[in-house]
């Protein structure tokens, strides 16, 4: 019963500030101060004509299959793993776990953050050859550069996985 | 995509569009496609364009006020698309 409300506590705190986050560019600006600028140079690679393009899905919101273990929310410096989405299965087979955005909005509509609708429509026109049939969903949460190392290490997974199953471009989308 | 453009302007993607959204809507409001498909279309169209690595663009729209479907189409490829 304790750890429980601890929890409960902890979440409602967790999502209170990140609320207060959001309405403020004060707080936004001191916040990116403490993070750790981007060492070294961007990769910038030319993409296909976006009509030859396969493009991915990747986002910060904290999506996963009801059976995958959630995000970690009891550690306060985050959680540096990756859910996969596969796209086939219906959007009722996922939840979200994320204490640090509202997404009220985004479980009842995915393309608020996640837009997957969106994509599949503008592959249907032929805007884009295709969408891949997974996507991938991180949680954005990352007080400081504990797992960083973590985060990268799944990052640059991610990419040579991507490159290996054919997708030339991928839209990231914070939460 | 960009909600908080400070922490792009740190990070420096390859290729970033910033919206004025909040945390949790960075494609647009719940049940708006016409809002959601012309985010992804600016998306695209930065994708397109040659520009260089960790530039940001800067969309217009304004939360809840952008009235979308009035907007003209965006060149995409040499192909107009609403």
């Amino acid at each position: 019963m304790r750890e429980t409300l601890r929890r409960f506590l902890k979440r409602t705190y967790d999502r209170a500030l990140a609320e207060a986050f959001d309405r403020s560019d004060l707080l936004k600006r001191l916040w990116s101060r403490t993070l750790s600028a981007r060492q070294g140079g961007t990769p910038f690679v030319p993409p296909p004509p976006l009509a030859r393009a396969t493009l991915a899905l990747i986002t910060t919101g904290g999506f996963h299959a009801r059976e995958d273990p959630p995000f970690n929310m009891a550690d306060p410096t985050g959680d540096p793993s990756v859910r996969e989405i596969d796209l086939a299965r219906p959007s009722s087979d996922f939840v979200i776990t994320h204490d640090y955005y509202d997404h009220t909005d985004a479980a009842q509509d995915w393309d608020v953050v996640f837009p997957v609708r969106r994509a599949r429509e503008l592959a249907a026109e032929g805007v884009i050859r295709a969408l891949h049939p997974r996507a991938y969903s991180f949680m954005g949460h990352l007080l400081d550069d504990t797992h960083i190392p973590a985060l990268e290490e799944n990052a640059r997974m991610l990419g040579r996985r991507l490159r290996r199953e054919g997708v030339d471009v991928a839209l990231l989308t914070p939460a | 995509m960009s909600i908080v453009r400070e922490v792009t302007e740190r990070e420096r993607p390859p290729r970033a569009v910033f919206v004025r959204y909040p945390f949790g809507h960075p494609m647009g409001q719940r049940g708006d496609a016409a809002g959601q498909r012309r985010v992804f279309l600016e998306a695209l169209k930065r994708l397109a364009e040659a520009g260089q690595p960790g530039e940001i663009v800067d969309l217009p729209f304004r939360w809840r006020r952008t009235d979308f479907p009035s907007l003209p189409p965006i060149s995409l490829e040499g192909v107009a698309r609403r």
